[in-house]
């Protein structure tokens, strides 16, 4: 091709608003071009021309060309073509961009070539040559930094394919040579700076590397490290700083301890102070300088831990101190605090974590030691007041320099993550002085509380920081851990009737404040952390009802109802037998909330009713448990039905139908909640251990005796929001959101293990199963989301109920509790869920995802009731054309992978079984079928599918690995002969994979096996994943 | 300016995955160089890891039962049972099983 092609076809490429298939006609012409034996003369001739694209281009070529000819070209002299060509270029003064990719094209060359200390590398004879022509000093200076840099970055990319013994002479050969000549004649200056300063960072990285990776010796830096930090103590420079800092990140080992004693004595000096006076508005750089003040401290915590006895180290301690007690709010006004939190959580932990390293370093002496716990006590003592200080609220609302409303959430959202970097620094804290900073924490509450007069805003921030940390505190406190001083603070504070102080700050203060928001949410919170108050003493009983008419007030108010709702369900939930006396008062709680449709969130309703099952279910007269649960069933079923009649009359009313029909959803949700609360609170094994008597009661009980006949009430107001036409109403439910919650009901009762007031048998669950399959039949389901949605659930459900049932049996073996024996109807359910609604299933990958993975739960728990089913070759044979058909829908390939696992592996099948899965896959050619449709999705998947594909491939290798190898061969001629994707696999392909996979007989070497075959007849690479 | 060296097991993450399946796609329609994917998925390990280093602030506390923990080739495995998660906000997770792969947060040549 001739030039003048070739330049027009440069033109296009670089050309802007290209058509793409022109952009990728030009690039392969040009790719071609570039790879030619000659291609190192159009490099030549293309960088002679005026065009800078076209130059670049020059240049680009002569790395394609050097990368494709590298075994044919002499280095040597490719390195002289290259020096030229830089030379030339220079001297043409063609642009920096040409100019370094040919320094890099040089470096590359460099580093393929050098094997030898002796020879003169390349850079040395470029500066070299520079120098006898009197080039420019100041341009030579700028090239040399510059190109130094580059060979360092080249470097840097080429380490792993560089020996070890190569990157010794490198060093020798091109850094002690030239770079430490380059280094040393321009040393840094304001002139220089950037460049010098880049130069220096690309070889620090290098030399980094290499000495991890290659356990090379050290290369001292130092000297050029001296003089960026006496340019940055100077000049109060912040690029020298960043790359002091930038070092400590990386490997502060490259400091000598001339450096770093000078670094410390300038840290804790005037010359900080100084920095920050002249960055006073420049977070950034403030920023900058508290980064490099933790990097540099961290990198020796343990020391400076044990320095603290060392009065010589008490200044540097103050200085910490008062530079994180910087004047000003936090993130608004100052970052030090911010900034130094990292730093003083690693410190403090070291206390905790490595005490023993710590004394090791005082040598273990008793004095030293007891002198360090009283001083680091001092010092975390003004730590924590400092931190508590700065933990107080921010007023985001009158902040006058940042109006803007994404600022303010940006600083509100960045304060809300440092206070709760300062309660981790508080919980460590705890852990070294527990009862001191307990104390501190509800004496402050108790004090700021105690004034007579209307408290001020900053007595209001103070109980609520110290609420805020105590809560945190509280949440790490476990049973074990809680001292008699603790009981004895919380006996206090709760004396203090702090909580109905808290309620009076709320309502005297007639402008609602933001302080006061965040007071009574931490106050809920706190209650809510305080499990461990009440469960285990006589004294924190004593206060729990004080505790749940606080909670109760607050749920009055809209925006503390949802927190309020958790505590008092957190708090029914684990003090449930501490509070039976208080069964009435909830029972009209939760009433209430059913009559008078209070104002509440669904969530907070249902939780209520929730706590008052939890209570209810301690009490031991099942009959009286009864008849307070039938009750509040009639109650919701009453409710429900006046709901109901509301919906007939008041059809064009899409308003009061929608408030209608959240209502009725919250009563579904009510029943769930009342459901979940009665739930037996521990796990079977351990109930059963404890109270085999009483398990023997409950189940005569609910099994046998129930007058109130819960289960029938249950069922009567599932099927009343289920088919409300059955109870005389003129319409049908097709309501997603109901039939979930009905899903949620059954299941509580599904996941019990013995018989209670919601658990309702399995033939009943059936029964209802089958009377949906039925009603999905009547209407048109076509492109009804809500109804496709509610198949799903019932898939699911009956899912449950196999689970279920066979749980039971495992619980009736161990138990000898004699559970009924009934009939899972599954030939029927299959008819009726799968084959009746197949069109409609058909269409939908959730359900398609659902049915399989039904299929794979029952072959994992009765693998002989679905292979007897008559339609059992039917069902196998759609999942594998799903295989194919959806090889790309990743969810139904997991449930069919899992369901032909199961099904080839059959763990729970018995010799019947086996053989009828033999005989299904071998004589009835299911194998063949299988593993025809599995290649064939197997080269069509995506990468992140495979794994599930490489599943049902070791299964098969691992079970028919006799049948296998033919079934694959067979497979390949059919695939091939249909030429899908215009691709033939060749057969010494599958043969070499086929040999290689069994003689992993399925163990975990076949993945690779499989994953290489992929790899290979996709054409795709190995990304290492 | 060249980097450390990141750990590529982000690669795994359901974006990881995505994303070298989208690459895929462009090397099968011949608009990309598998070695441009790999780049793309060198940057894709480096943004992923020092994002998560430097911008992501939510944390999670968690009790549960100690199962099985191991240490082995510089990595920390711990499997804990019957997990109870608190997230940002109060919010509460119960899970079965739960699996903490920890690894040296400083790479050899980091």
């Amino acid at each position: 091709m001739d030039l003048q092609t070739t330049v027009s076809l440069i033109e296009t490429l670089y050309s802007p608003n290209q058509d793409y298939q022109v952009i990728l006609q030009a690039q392969k012409q040009l790719q071609f071009i570039q790879k030619q034996q000659n291609a190192n003369i159009l490099a030549h001739e293309l960088l002679q021309l005026p065009s800078q694209n076209i130059q670049f281009f020059g240049a680009l070529t002569y790395t394609v060309y050097f990368t494709n000819h590298l075994n044919e070209i002499n280095l040597n002299d490719f390195i002289s073509i290259l020096l030229d060509e830089i030379i030339d270029s220079l001297k043409r003064n063609l642009s920096n961009l040409i100019i370094n990719k040919l320094l890099s094209n040089l470096a590359k060359v460099y580093i393929k070539s050098c094997n030898n200390d002796n020879e003169n590398n390349p850079l040395d004879l470029l500066l070299k040559h520079l120098q006898s022509i009197n080039y420019n000093e100041n341009l030579f200076i700028n090239l040399s930094l510059i190109s130094s840099k580059i060979f360092a970055e080249e470097l840097s990319i080429s380490i792993d394919l560089i020996k070890k013994e190569q990157h010794e002479i490198i060093l020798s050969n091109l850094f002690n040579k030239t770079i430490q000549n380059i280094l040393n004649s321009f040393p840094l200056s304001l002139i220089n700076k950037n460049l010098w300063l880049d130069c220096l960072q690309s070889w620090m990285l290098y030399i980094t590397k290499i000495e991890f990776d290659y356990s090379l010796n050290k290369i001292d830096l130092n000297s050029y490290f001296n003089l960026i930090i006496n340019f940055m103590i100077n000049y109060n420079d912040i690029d020298s700083l960043n790359l002091i800092s930038e070092v400590y990140d990386l490997n502060p080992s490259l400091f000598n301890y001339n450096n770093k004693f000078q670094l410390d004595s300038i840290l804790f000096s005037n010359w900080t102070i100084n920095f920050i006076k002249l960055n006073e508005n420049n977070f950034e750089n403030l920023s900058k300088l508290s980064r490099f003040i933790t990097l540099f401290l961290n990198s020796d915590l343990l020391n400076l831990a044990s320095k603290i006895i060392d009065k010589s180290f008490d200044y540097k301690f103050e200085f910490l101190l008062n530079l994180t007690n910087f004047n000003g709010n936090p993130i608004i006004d100052e970052t030090f605090s911010v900034d130094l939190l990292d730093f003083w959580i690693l410190f403090t932990e070291c206390f905790i974590n490595d005490i023993d390293n710590i004394y090791l370093l005082l040598k273990n002496d008793n004095n030293k030691i007891i002198e360090l716990n009283e001083k680091s006590q001092d010092y975390f003592e003004n730590l924590s007041q400092i931190y508590w200080e700065k933990c107080h609220i921010l007023d985001f609302n009158n902040n006058s320099d940042n109006d803007d409303a994404d600022d303010l959430q940006d600083i509100e959202d960045q304060f809300i993550n440092f206070r709760r970097d300062i309660s981790e620094l508080f919980e460590t804290l705890f852990s070294i002085s527990r009862i001191k900073i307990f104390n501190n924490l509800t004496n402050s509450i108790i004090n700021n509380l105690s004034t007579t007069t209307n408290l001020s805003i900053n007595q209001i921030k103070n109980i609520e920081t110290s609420l805020y940390l105590l809560t945190s505190i509280s949440s790490i406190l476990t049973e074990n851990g809680i001292l008699p001083e603790f009981l004895n603070d919380m006996n206090l504070l709760f004396k203090s009737k702090f909580l109905e102080k808290i309620l009076l700050i709320e309502n005297n203060n007639n402008n609602e404040n933001q302080y006061n928001k965040y007071l009574i949410k931490n106050s809920i919170k706190f209650l809510s952390e305080i499990n461990w108050f009440y469960e285990n003493n006589e004294i924190g009983k004593f206060y729990i009802n004080e505790v749940l008419i606080y909670l109760f007030q607050n749920l009055n108010n809209n925006n503390y109802q949802d927190l309020s709702s958790k505590a008092i369900l957190m708090i029914t939930d684990s003090c449930r037998y501490k509070i039976i006396n208080l069964l009435d008062d909830f029972e009209n709680a939760a009433k209430l909330m059913i009559i008078n449709k209070f104002n509440v969130e669904i969530n907070v309703r249902s939780r209520i009713i929730r706590s008052y099952a939890n209570i209810l279910q301690t009490i031991e007269n099942f009959e009286l448990q009864s008849n307070k649960i039938s009750n509040f069933l009639n109650l919701i079923y009453n409710e429900s039905i006046n709901a109901f009649k509301i919906i007939e009359l008041n059809k064009g009313n899409s308003i009061i139908l929608q408030d209608i029909n959240n209502f009725l959803y919250s009563m579904i949700s009510s029943l769930v909640g009342l459901a979940k609360g009665l739930k037996l609170p521990n796990d079977w094994e351990d109930y059963y251990e404890e109270n085999p008597n009483k398990v023997k009661e409950i189940y005569n009980y609910w099994r046998f005796n129930d007058k109130f006949k819960i289960n029938e009430l249950c069922l009567k107001l599932i099927l009343l929001y289920s088919f409300p036409n059955e109870f005389n109403f003129n319409f049908n439910f097709k309501n997603k959101f109901f039939f979930e919650q009905i899903l949620n009901f059954f299941k509580c009762g599904l996941t019990e293990a013995f018989p209670g007031p919601f658990v309702i048998k399995e033939d009943l669950i059936i029964e209802y199963i089958l009377k949906c399959c039925k009603y999905f039949q009547q209407i048109n389901i076509k492109n009804n989301n809500e109804l496709f949605s509610s198949i799903n659930k019932i898939i699911e459900l009956y899912g449950l109920v196999i689970n279920s049932y066979h749980i039971s049996m495992t619980i009736s073996k161990i138990t000898n509790i004699q559970f009924d024996i009934i009939d899972l109807k599954m030939d029927i359910i299959i008819n009726e869920i799968f084959f009746k609604q197949f069109n409609e299933i058909m269409i939908d990958p959730d359900l398609i995802q659902s049915i399989f993975t039904l299929f794979s739960n029952i072959i994992s728990k009765y693998p002989n009731d679905l292979l007897k089913n008559k339609e059992i070759i039917k069902i196998l044979k759609i999942s594998i054309d799903q295989i194919f058909i959806n090889n790309q829908q990743r969810f139904i390939i997991i449930s069919i992978s899992k369901l032909w696992c199961n099904l080839i592996y059959l763990r729970k099948g018995k010799i019947e079984d086996i053989k009828k899965i033999n005989e299904i896959l071998i004589n009835k050619e299911i194998g063949q079928y299988l593993v025809y449709n599995l290649m064939k999705g197997f080269i069509n998947t995506s990468r992140s599918n495979i794994e599930f594909f490489i599943d049902i491939i070791r299964a098969l290798t691992s079970k028919f690995s006799k049948y296998l190898s033919n079934w694959i061969i067979k497979s390949f001629e059919k695939i091939n002969f249909e030429n899908f994707n215009n691709k033939i696999i060749k057969i010494e392909d599958i043969n070499l994979f086929i040999k290689q996979l069994l003689l992993t007989r399925g163990n975990r070497a076949a993945n690779k096996v499989i994953q290489e075959f992929w790899f290979k007849i996709t054409g795709m690479i190995d990304y290492g994943m | 300016m060249n980097g450390p060296s990141y750990y590529e097991f982000y690669r795994r993450s359901t974006v990881g995955a995505t994303l070298a399946d989208a690459l895929d796609t462009l090397i099968v329609d011949q608009r990309i160089q598998p070695q441009l994917a790999m780049k793309v998925l060198a940057n894709f390990d480096r943004v992923t890891s020092d994002h998560l280093r430097s911008d992501v602030r939510a944390k999670m506390t968690f009790k549960g039962h100690l199962s099985t923990y191991r240490f082995c080739d510089d990595v920390w495995t711990f499997v804990i049972k019957d997990v109870n998660m608190k997230l940002d906000d109060n919010e509460v997770l119960d899970v079965g099983k739960f699996k903490i792969v920890a690894c040296n947060s400083k790479k050899s040549g980091e």
